[in-house]
């Protein structure tokens, strides 16, 4: 079971809201490899763990993604927390509040809806773990991407 | 400031420091002696301090539980954990009776009222 913490695990204290900003963030909350996907990829992968420091690992990571799928939810909610349709309008982001309006909703950047199909859980815990350090590893080769997609907002 | 989910009505926030108070609960007698001792803290900012500190060791002890996973023999690591989730609870103890901010809802000592949802909630900026 889990119990709820009524914190957040790192705080978020946004000044100003910036809708093009939340539009790319909302990757890491429900694109391929966002947070939910990072929290259901450990969370499942685990049961059908053999060692016991492996399922430990997979667990409290696991457990972890959820805390950090909550402060992209609470920097997606700050991001675009009191705008006005005048604002909306004519940006990119206004083909998500069609939708959604300024609710947290997982979707990738392109707007593509959150998919079981972006993690595997295939019961073997090597095939399982190398699908744990290509998603991962994707994070780490888009780094250098997102720093520039930063810059240029 | 106002919260527009809640219908309107303002946040509710750690009871704020008046300089004169030194306790949070002055008005309420200190009914609980099981609880900790009734230490005199300031105010809000006093909670979003302790928030803060919670925040830090918290982090400490997720980082050093994964490490421990992989590695439990490593006795220096378990007592860092140790002594880490000691401060953690005394933090879990001041929040929920003095600042009214249970962290869980086993947490709430909501006897007078359930402050399991008055307190603020995590992702409004008001209480970061």
């Amino acid at each position: 079971m889990w119990i709820y913490e009524k914190k957040l695990q790192y705080p978020v204290k946004i000044a100003r809201p910036n809708k093009n900003l939340a539009q790319i963030i909302i990757s890491q909350l429900g694109g391929a490899d966002g947070e939910l996907g990072a929290s259901m990829r450990y969370l499942n992968q685990r049961f059908s763990s053999p060692y016991d420091k492996v399922t430990g690992i997979l667990t409290d990571v696991g457990t972890e993604e959820l805390a950090h799928l909550e402060i992209v939810g609470a920097i997606l909610y700050q991001l675009t927390k009191d705008l006005t349709p005048d604002e909306i309008e004519g940006s990119g982001f206004a083909t998500y509040f069609v939708d959604h309006t300024a609710g947290v909703y997982p979707v990738s950047a392109a707007g593509v809806p959150f998919d079981a199909k972006y993690f595997a859980s295939k019961g073997d815990i090597i095939t399982d773990l190398n699908e744990d350090l290509a998603a991962d590893a994707a994070i780490l080769k888009e780094q250098p991407l997102r720093k520039k997609s930063r810059n240029s907002l | 400031m106002v919260n527009r989910y809640n219908g309107g009505r303002p946040s509710r926030a750690c009871p704020q420091s008046t300089g004169a108070r030194p306790c949070l609960n002055t008005t309420q007698p200190e009914t609980r002696p099981e609880m900790i001792p009734p230490t005199c803290i300031g105010g809000a900012g006093d909670c979003k301090a302790l928030l803060y500190k919670l925040q830090q060791v918290e982090f400490a002890l997720v980082d050093v539980g994964l490490y421990l996973d992989i590695y439990p023999e490593n006795k220096k690591a378990r007592e860092y954990f140790a002594r880490l989730r000691e401060e953690r609870e005394t933090l879990i103890k001041t929040l929920a009776v003095k600042c009214r901010r249970p962290m869980t809802i086993y947490d709430s000592h909501g006897t007078e009222d359930w402050d399991w949802i008055n307190s603020p909630w995590p992702w409004e900026p008001s209480a970061n």
